[in-house]
């Protein structure tokens, strides 16, 4: 699995690079449309405090709970297996 | 123009001699603009540092490393619960009881078993588990609290496989039969309650009785009360003399550093 880590600190600069922003109450939205707030991997409203990344590929959100992270974890899995 | 190309442009440094290396991005003013470690194996950029002309040169080279090149962009702390994760998970002990109950319980218990039991590992490493805990609440409710507590006691082990097993080497064996007793297990959790940290000695003492109550009604004569931590230690010793009338025999008391397990007969 390739990937670009990041810490903490940098959690604004990387959804400045795909042009998000948090709002006042802290969720994710699209910094061109305030209202309209961006979704996770589970359909679900995300905060700043929870972001943990973004799946390659289609910008897929991704929250820092463990369940997210499991989920996450067998999608990689699946995706390094299938291109063995 | 290919990554290391993009790098040197961007630092003005040559790139070109990096091979297998792994980015890793942080925002401060302590570390330098850029910093190449671990044997040449991470490139740390700190945007903190970072000449605000280069910015945009940055998050250019960032999208498209994720959205072209697929790369994951992770969190330093999610992407070492991954790796912690996917170590706990691989374990044969782990595998094992996951695989046990395949079929047995539902997909979604063995979700939250999953997820229980790389709490339990970490709990047993001595770390805090109150986040993980709170997680798999937040995502499943009483049901993934109560397996998750179940589970962390050892019960899926002790109490629940040797059930199936007893169960099923019954003639007349039923999937329905243990489905039902399960379920009840998971609802009421009659052989054990676990006292935490908002609970006054009234609610613990409340607690105990009324799973006394559940047992009872199940003709089970026993329940363990776990607790972990001073406080919910203490709590567990006030009311065993409150309750002490109640009780057929002597209670068993399992104590540890950081916990503490009551069995009591009734």
């Amino acid at each position: 699995m390739r990937s670009i880590t990041f810490d903490k600190s940098a959690k604004e600069f990387i959804l400045k690079t795909f042009n998000k922003i948090s709002d006042s109450e802290g969720y994710i939205v699209e910094k061109d449309n305030p209202n309209q707030r961006v979704l996770a991997s589970d359909g679900e409203e995300i905060k700043m405090e929870e972001f943990a990344g973004i799946k390659k590929g289609s910008e897929k959100f991704i929250k820092s709970d463990l369940v997210s992270l499991i989920k996450l974890s067998d999608e990689l899995r699946g995706s390094d297996e299938s291109t063995r | 123009m290919n990554l290391l190309d993009k790098l040197s442009k961007l630092f003005g440094v040559d790139f070109s001699k990096l091979k297998k290396f792994h980015i890793h991005i942080l925002s401060d003013n302590q570390h330098e603009n850029f910093t190449i470690n671990d044997n040449r194996k991470i490139v740390i950029i700190n945007t903190g540092k970072l000449d605000s002309k280069k910015i945009p040169q940055l998050q250019t080279i960032v999208k498209d490393l994720v959205t072209e090149n697929d790369e994951l962009l992770i969190e330093d702390n999610a992407s070492k619960t991954i790796e912690d994760f996917k170590e706990v998970d691989s374990q044969t002990e782990n595998r094992n009881l996951l695989e046990y109950f395949k079929g047995k319980i539902f997909s979604k218990d063995i979700e939250i078993l999953r997820a229980s039991l790389y709490l339990k590992t970490v709990y047993e490493r001595g770390e805090n588990v109150s986040q993980l805990k709170q997680d798999i609440m937040n995502r499943y409710g009483d049901r993934g609290k109560n397996i998750s507590n179940l589970c962390s006691a050892g019960y899926f082990t002790s109490q629940i496989k040797p059930l199936y097993e007893e169960m099923y080497s019954h003639p007349n064996f039923s999937a329905e039969e243990f489905s039902k007793v399960y379920e009840i297990i998971i609802t009421e959790s009659p052989y054990a309650v676990f006292i935490n940290s908002r609970m006054s000695e009234k609610d613990v003492k409340k607690e105990v009785l009324s799973r006394m109550e559940i047992g009872k009604k199940y003709g089970i004569k026993y329940l363990n009360i776990h607790g972990i931590g001073k406080d919910n230690t203490d709590k567990i010793v006030n009311i065993l003399k409150e309750l002490n009338s109640e009780l057929s025999q002597t209670p068993e008391i399992t104590k540890g550093e950081r916990f503490i397990v009551v069995k009591i007969w009734f």
